[in-house]
């Protein structure tokens, strides 16, 4: 068929998913969201850290957390480049859920010696691991 | 000649440090395999970065158009002060490989002529060059035989920062590139300001494909650049710091290998000599038995 993507997800430690039937793929980058059908033009974008997510033709949806990265899109071929990848299903709701908490309690306590980029990133992450689980169940209840 | 006793003494403790090295041998070769997975498994990630950096370079117009002030890691100054990162491993007992790499950092740096600055990764590394009383700015160390990629973030974050505040010009990597287990090769490259790779030489019958492509950039290239060096630099580095694993435990096991040789060896000639010494014994106790009785009966 001609209006099917590859995806690739490349982390440093492995080949995270190799797809050849995906129909649409939805990302983050740092300017605002977009969406990638079949045959759009080559581009690429760096993302935020967020969820992914992609639709393949037996119609099911598939969340996948980013670590920021890069998404490069050329000939119906899509390469995310990302340091950490994680599927919706791996990840660790309540662990995420402590993360939130530790990373907000420490921005909110500012201190001198407090690493406030590393605070403020480690929220980011899991504020996206925590969407990426709810976007998730959403898209399997309906 | 020493007694039996004490050769006996001298075989125990050379056939126990045998067991030990062989031990070691073992440990460094079933994490030199992973060590080289792990190098394995980092390629396409290093390949594919590398490729959307040239694609972003090489595109018409982005690299006239760059602001240099917003790409520190990028900017080219004139290289008074050189920084050197050296790799070398935490632990000895790995034969020549701590040495082979630090002296060729010692070769590279000696060809400097301006001030010279140094990065460490691996303790050896550090007390090498703090007793040779060079400036040592930051030492990493306690994941030289089993780096991850979060290893290599820090270090190559601090390196970067370290560039951007100007306290080198110019950053050197010495690391040892593996070969075999037999052979590693130490390596110095530079690595900061960062050389955009050069969009590679059209294959034929690929070249169209690839000149004509124009991107989108979401955002504008040169924030994706901006995001998307330091994570290149991260990607050599821990490239640099995977080959440097390999190369360690590949040395390690050559060096355990041959003390292990070598143990038995020297059990094999230590045997030999207590059997000697051990008949020697017998010999001078049977005539000092029959030099007795030939005295006893004479009287």
């Amino acid at each position: 068929m001609a209006n099917l993507m590859q995806l690739e997800i490349v982390t440093p430690d492995k080949y995270f998913i190799k797809r050849d039937n995906v129909v649409y793929a939805g990302f983050e980058a740092l300017d605002g969201g977009f969406g990638v059908f079949a045959n759009h033009m080559p581009a690429i974008a760096a993302l935020k850290d967020a969820p992914f997510k992609y639709r393949d033709s037996n119609n099911e949806e598939h969340f996948i957390y980013l670590s920021g990265g890069f998404a490069e899109i050329v000939k119906n071929k899509i390469t995310i480049l990302s340091i950490l990848a994680e599927a919706a299903e791996d990840i660790d709701l309540e662990r995420a859920h402590a993360a939130l908490e530790r990373a907000e309690s420490r921005i909110a306590n500012f201190t001198v010696d407090l690493n406030i980029k590393r605070a403020e990133a480690a929220k980011a992450r899991a504020l996206g691991r925590i969407r990426t689980v709810e976007l998730s169940m959403a898209a399997k209840m309906r | 000649m020493a007694t039996a006793r004490e050769i006996h003494r001298h075989m125990k403790s050379v056939k126990n440090i045998g067991q030990i090295t062989k031990a070691m041998k073992m440990v460094a070769a079933a994490r030199l395999r992973k060590a080289q997975e792990r190098a394995a498994a980092s390629r396409p990630y290093a390949i594919k970065i590398k490729e959307v950096l040239s694609n972003i370079v090489g595109d018409k117009g982005t690299l006239s158009g760059l602001d240099p002030r917003k790409h520190p890691l990028l900017q080219k100054r004139p290289v008074k002060k050189v920084g050197f990162l050296v790799m070398c491993s935490d632990k000895g007992l790995a034969g020549a490989y701590g040495s082979n790499v630090l002296k060729h950092a010692m070769s590279e740096i000696m060809k400097v002529n301006g001030e010279v600055t140094i990065i460490t990764c691996g303790r050896r590394a550090r007390d090498f060059f703090r007793h040779r009383g060079f400036n040592v700015l930051k030492s990493h160390y306690g994941f030289s035989d089993k780096p991850s990629y979060n290893n290599a973030v820090e270090v190559a974050y601090d390196a970067a920062q370290r560039f951007a505040g100007g306290e080198f010009d110019e950053l050197r990597i010495v690391y040892t590139l593996f070969k075999s287990a037999l052979a590693q090769m130490p390596t110095a490259e530079v690595i900061l300001p960062l050389e955009p790779p050069k969009a590679e030489a059209p294959k034929a019958g690929e070249a169209q494909v690839k000149t004509n492509t124009e991107y989108l950039f979401m955002p504008e290239a040169e924030d994706i650049l901006a995001d998307l060096a330091p994570r290149y630099l991260e990607t050599v580095v821990y490239a640099a710091l995977v080959q440097s694993a390999a190369s360690e435990l590949g040395a390690r096991m050559t060096a355990m290998s041959s003390a292990t040789d070598n143990a038995a060896k020297l059990v094999k000639s230590l045997e030999l000599n207590y059997n000697k010494a051990r008949q020697a014994q017998i010999t001078r106790e049977l005539t000092e038995i029959c030099g007795g009785a030939e005295a006893l009966k004479q009287n």
